[in-house]
């Protein structure tokens, strides 16, 4: 029987590079879910956007 | 055996879009991911796995179908019939299931996907969040040793504390 692989852990600087960049991304995917379940505008959602530091911008709603 | 047959999709540019026969309406996007990640190359392409339900039809909630995970399957092969395409994807935390979540997508993963793929999977805790992630790229992509050395190798250089 095949064993199970264990996900490694590992404890990251809160500042580096890629926490940073897994964080932004995890931030951009739940205000993403707000815009979709109609929780915010597309301004409310660009003007989150700018507020967590994600360099992204909608220009319609299409492209979200 | 039972074979399910994927739905057919309609493709503009990295946003594939199909029709259920329960009237629910789906959107597969992948959105680029490269402005995440500032010591990754720029011409790296990375991209981030967006679905969506755009329409539910006459549900509250999505039916059961196995048709729309057959379809997904189809739309990532698709995807990485590009080989230099990658994908992060990362298990949403909202309601801390992101463990089952990520063990979910694994057995998905492994389930039905083809040789070719390879997947690296890494679990951060940032300040008591946890959070999984997964790259996945094909075996031949040009940028495989850039890719993992961002997503594995510089984690790992914190890692020894």
């Amino acid at each position: 029987m095949k064993k199970k692989q264990k996900v490694p852990t590992i404890h990251l600087e809160p500042d580096s590079f890629l926490a940073k960049g897994l964080l932004m991304m995890l931030e951009h995917k739940k205000l993403r879910e707000r815009f979709w379940r109609g929780e915010i505008n597309l301004d409310e959602f660009n003007q989150l956007l700018r507020e967590k530091g994600i360099n992204k911008q909608y220009e319609h709603s299409s492209a979200v | 055996m039972n074979i399910v047959l994927p739905y057919n999709f309609k493709k503009q540019g990295n946003d594939y879009r199909f029709d259920t026969d329960k009237g629910l309406f789906y959107s597969v996007k992948f959105l680029d991911g490269s402005f995440y990640f500032v010591s990754l190359p720029a011409y790296v392409p990375v991209f981030e796995m967006s679905i969506t339900t755009v329409s539910l039809g006459d549900h509250l909630s999505p039916p059961r179908d196995p048709r729309i995970e057959a379809t997904i399957v189809e739309i990532f092969r698709h995807f990485f019939q590009e080989h230099e395409n990658s994908i992060i994807y990362i298990c949403d935390n909202l309601d801390q299931k992101q463990a089952a979540r990520h063990r979910k997508f694994d057995m998905w993963f492994r389930a039905h996907t083809e040789k070719g793929l390879e997947k690296f999977d890494t679990h951060f805790i940032i300040e008591s969040l946890e959070i999984y992630a997964s790259l996945i790229l094909h075996t031949d992509n040009s940028y495989k040793d850039e890719l993992v050395k961002v997503f594995l190798n510089q984690a790992n250089e914190y890692d020894k504390g």
